[in-house]
């Protein structure tokens, strides 16, 4: 008899999760190279009798929303934006992880690596040490460091077959078991940034339909209380 | 409710955002000050339906679970080192550094400090020394009497002496480069300190291609871009709101439960 109860709490935690994927976007509207999070539910389906079915929801999954931020210019030369659907490869102690957060420096060894300090990968997944004068470094669309008209690495630009599969490690790296493939596409550019993909009229509607659709669940709660409460009332007026 | 602590990073990122950017706009008139930055990450995430997760016997698998980020860190607040415009003042002792060069300064308590704010005056003892007073490396002493003094390209001091026609050289200017500029500590007064991060100081005589030349009678003012700070300011206050935004909706959505009968 409580199936409606049951149903709408299943909807008001799935709600309720959702705002918190919504609050993350928002918080993180202004970090480099963030993609925003989609949530979606399925239905959970129960035979109630032999007529009714009921359907729970249930969380299904989120997946990064995989439009592009804009590239926002900063003047930094080891600053690296990626267009395109390619991804950064950096090393870190776990393994290989991949980013679309472009800002690097080098660390005491003239190592090309993130501000964490993990080494950011060349196409043959190695480190890139680059030569001690290196203030007129410029990087061409495919990745190609030079000096001088002299080379001195390539960045990786990895592409995945569903990039919507990629596991969050916060800190801005994505892990993933897939191998990624060379992003032919992918257009690097120095001395800007990837601002967050993050909507805040998006971000702002959803979080609004998700307060919404919060209390009309609970309308749908009380209507179930009221129902059931004037159920036992007429039962104890009949008796009467 | 977890959005209500995730908004509540947000907002303290957009508050450091906005601390940045007034200490940037505070010294937009500061000689050789570097622009800063602040670099946001993104928090843990929470699996709440694990990726690759078995769904079946026969081996499927979750393809893209449900993971739920807790937030926003601040990462870095990075200074940028372009150069900033270079403004005539007329003074034989103001030195701007064109180039990545920094100046050098023997700090009072032994160790060396590093600037890039070339404004320099003469020490009761007749030493080159900063605007509060430290000498600037390797220590040029000016003679009193002299009357011209000049300072080239590759920071050779010259004076000349009233009566005399020849110039005498007392003495010629130094520089540091660091690998990783950005890695440097800011102390206040204008003042850096070597870090691990920065590398150790490569000192040098101006003039080559690493630590650029000198110019005299000039200050270098700060690269603060008026413009950039504005919108920057913009949308770290917007950002802020919409964090605000968003615990008004948890405690909506909280309110409501409590309502329940």
């Amino acid at each position: 008899m409580d199936a409606p109860s049951y149903v709408a709490l299943s909807r008001q935690l799935g709600l309720e999760r959702q705002l918190a994927v919504i609050a993350n976007n928002i918080a993180n509207a202004n970090t480099t190279g963030y993609l925003a999070d989609d949530m979606s539910f399925e239905a959970v389906r129960q035979r109630a009798s032999r007529r009714v079915e009921v359907a729970y929801v249930q969380d299904l999954t989120v997946r990064p929303d995989l439009t592009e931020g804009e590239l926002v210019g900063t003047g930094g030369i080891f600053d690296f934006g990626i267009a395109g659907d390619g991804f950064f490869a950096v090393e870190t102690p776990g393994g290989t992880r991949y980013t679309r957060a472009g800002h690097f420096r080098l660390d005491e060894d003239n190592q090309l690596v993130t501000w964490d300090g993990h080494p950011v990968l060349d196409t043959g997944d190695a480190p890139i040490v680059l030569p001690a004068d290196n203030s007129r470094l410029q990087v061409a669309g495919d990745g190609t460091l030079s000096i001088d008209d002299e080379v001195v690495g390539q960045m990786q630009r990895a592409r995945f077959a569903d990039p919507g599969l990629l596991e969050r490690e916060g800190a801005m790296l994505f892990r993933s078991d897939e191998r990624p493939t060379a992003a032919t596409d992918a257009q690097v550019s120095q001395g800007m940034l990837e601002a967050s993909n993050v909507e805040p009229v998006l971000a702002m509607t959803a979080m609004l339909e998700t307060t919404r659709a919060f209390e009309a669940t609970q309308k749908l709660i009380e209507a179930q209380h009221d129902l059931t409460r004037q159920a036992v009332e007429r039962l104890l007026d009949t008796k009467s | 409710m977890r959005a209500l602590n995730v908004a509540a990073t947000g907002m303290m990122a957009q508050q450091l955002f906005l601390e940045t950017i007034s200490n940037n706009i505070a010294n937009m008139t500061t000689t050789g000050y570097k622009r800063r930055r602040p670099e946001f990450q993104d928090l843990l995430y929470q699996s709440e339906r694990r990726i690759g997760a078995k769904t079946s016997d026969s081996g499927t698998v979750v393809p893209a679970g449900v993971q739920i980020g807790l937030g926003v860190k601040p990462a870095a607040v990075y200074r940028l080192h372009e150069q900033g415009d270079l403004q005539g003042t007329s003074n034989p002792l103001d030195i701007a550094v064109q180039g990545d060069g920094f100046f050098i300064v023997d700090l009072p308590d032994g160790d060396l400090a590093y600037t890039r704010s070339g404004h320099f005056q003469r020490s009761n003892e007749s030493l080159l020394v900063t605007a509060d007073g430290y000498t600037v490396s390797p220590g040029i002493t000016i003679p009193e009497e002299a009357i011209d003094i000049t300072i080239n390209a590759e920071g050779v001091v010259e004076i000349k002496l009233q009566g005399e026609v020849d110039t005498i050289e007392v003495g010629r200017l130094e520089l540091a480069t660091f690998v990783n500029p950005a890695g440097l500590e800011a102390v206040g007064n204008n003042l850096l300190l070597e870090t691990t991060a920065s590398g150790p100081a490569n000192i040098d005589t101006p003039g080559n291609e690493q630590t650029g030349t000198l110019l005299q009678g000039f200050v270098e003012s700060s690269n603060v871009d008026p413009v950039t700070e504005m919108t920057m300011m913009i949308t770290a206050q917007r950002a802020y709101e919409l964090n605000s935004k968003v615990i008004t909706a948890s405690d909506e959505m909280m309110a409501s439960v409590t309502r329940l009968r």
